[in-house]
């Protein structure tokens, strides 16, 4: 291995003895196969056992190791140093959350928001297990999927100003979220999801920055699923308003 | 929680009213605005076409007639609304947090005004 | 919001208030949300058209010779258009991605729709153009 290295510049926030977050930086080996993920690892094994972060599977599919690395939300396992050397890594919690300690943010504010999305299968009735399984088409899947494939990684939060400027605001995640299981052909809970997402802390508030889309790893795409929200609860009231005798469709 | 939920709807069907509104008027003002604003603020005061397509004359003619009127009246009208909407939430991007209500009040105020304006206008003209 | 206990000390950290031009992708965003201005003001000088229109032949050539075709209002006119062009192709394209068609099974792929939009944008200024200049 080549004795290149590269600097990386972590935030430091230790509660019990400061009162506010510093940076520390640390030199570390680089390669063009090692992630942000790896030096961190390294820090904390060779340089610096007292850093603390989050992670996990090391692969993309957990959600855990989600940091700012130079100003972007990135997962620091899919985030390759060769796209940073020979340049400073800057390596900070992800915005728009509070900091535990270091590069740990707090997560319960989105925690309990993606509970208020009730995301499970509300069906139309109950079915008993002797009557078998629900079915869909490949068709009805594709109507969802996309949004299925969330790993709860917070990027979005962090690259949502909305989110930054209003705390409130249920956030790119949830939302999609919503919309996955409102799409889904087996679920009848659409009226209910719509009625905890169309309040001022919800799909209203959102400006379609479009910033989440952007940043997702997995390609979700929360900004169509929430604009996509938004028409059909405009459509659903407008309905409802001009045509009071008309049926929603689901 | 039931109560904050029902609260939390209501002002949401509030939210969608406007936004319906906005989103209409995106549509409209996305088609037709531009060539408004060329034939009417561009290309012929500047005479790249014929001065008189803006003239007296054609104009009286064309805004008397009631179909006109129609759609002048909801190219206003979905305008303004499309522009208080979107111009609200410009202002809270910009972080101006604490009169939210009070610009929500002054956007779609001035645009019902604007509205009624332009009926007014509209049938003025015979 | 689930509270956290206070001897975890939290850190909050402040947000920009310029948070809208730490990226260019923010930046051009503010911008398409600032074409709504000048939707705004071109109807309202739309608005004091009709009005002089409302007054009489004197009025209204007064409006177009003196106030229309004044150097000013002419490059007012140039930033009207410049934004105004800014709101229809962000909105046509963003149709792409809000407005699901489905044929069938199947849903069109957003190129298409957007293709519709902007198709839709050229037939409706063809036919005002026409009207305007034809009548």
């Amino acid at each position: 291995m080549s004795a290149q290295t590269v600097t990386l510049t972590v935030t430091r926030y230790r509660p019990e003895q400061e009162d506010r977050p510093t940076q520390q930086s640390y030199a570390v080996p680089y390669d063009e196969d090692l992630v942000v993920l790896d030096a961190l690892n390294f820090i904390k094994d060779e340089l610096d056992g007292s850093l603390s972060y989050r992670w996990s599977c090391r692969m993309g599919i957990c959600g855990s190791c989600g940091m700012m690395v130079n100003g972007t939300p990135k997962l620091t396992c899919s985030a390759f140093l060769r796209d940073y050397y020979p340049n400073e890594i800057v390596v900070e919690p992800l915005t728009n959350f509070p900091i535990i300690r270091d590069l740990v943010i707090d997560m319960s504010d989105f925690i309990v928001k993606l509970g208020r999305m009730q995301p499970w299968i509300v069906p139309a009735q109950e079915k008993p297990l002797s009557e078998g399984e629900y079915r869909q088409t490949p068709a009805q899947v594709e109507q969802y999927r996309q949004f299925s494939m969330c790993i709860n990684c917070m990027l979005c939060y962090a690259a949502c100003p909305v989110y930054g400027m209003e705390p409130l605001f249920i956030g790119p995640a949830a939302l999609a979220l919503a919309h996955r299981y409102n799409m889904d052909s087996r679920d009848a809970g659409r009226a209910a999801r719509l009625q905890e997402v169309i309040g001022s802390e919800g799909i209203a508030e959102c400006t379609y920055v479009g910033e989440c889309t952007v940043v997702c790893p997995k390609h979700v795409d929360p900004a169509a699923a929430i604009q996509r929200t938004k028409v059909v609860a405009t459509a659903d009231y407008y309905r409802s308003l001009l045509m009071p005798w008309a049926k929603s469709p689901r | 929680m039931q109560h904050h939920v029902e609260e939390s709807a209501k002002g949401g069907h509030n939210e969608l009213f406007w936004y319906g509104l906005f989103a209409a008027g995106g549509v409209l003002t996305a088609f037709v605005v531009p060539i408004h604003v060329l034939i009417n603020n561009l290309a012929a005061p500047l005479g790249l076409v014929p001065v008189e397509t803006i003239g007296y004359e054609r104009m009286a003619r064309l805004v008397a007639h009631p179909l006109v009127k129609v759609y002048l009246f909801a190219l206003i009208a979905l305008g303004l609304f499309h522009w208080a909407h979107r111009f609200r939430y410009v202002l809270i991007d910009l972080g101006v947090m604490g009169a939210r209500e009070l610009i929500a009040v002054l956007a779609y105020g001035s645009a019902i005004a604007g509205t009624v304006i332009g009926a007014i206008l509209l049938l003025r003209v015979t | 919001m689930i509270e956290a206990p206070p001897e975890l000390k939290l850190y909050r950290r402040p947000m920009a208030r310029a948070w809208w031009l730490k990226n260019r992708r923010y930046t051009l965003y503010m911008l398409r949300e600032i074409s709504s201005v000048f939707i705004g003001v071109w109807i309202v000088l739309f608005l004091v058209q009709l009005a002089q229109l409302g007054s009489g032949r004197e009025a209204y050539q007064g409006f177009v010779a003196g106030f229309l075709r004044s150097p000013i209002v002419i490059i007012l006119n140039l930033a009207i258009f410049v934004f105004v062009m800014v709101h229809s192709i962000t909105w046509n394209q963003l149709t792409g991605v809000i407005q699901v068609v489905r044929i069938g099974d199947r849903e069109l792929p957003s190129r298409y729709v957007a293709g519709g939009a902007f198709a839709t944008w050229l037939v409706a200024s063809l036919v005002i153009a026409a009207v305007m200049l034809a009548a």
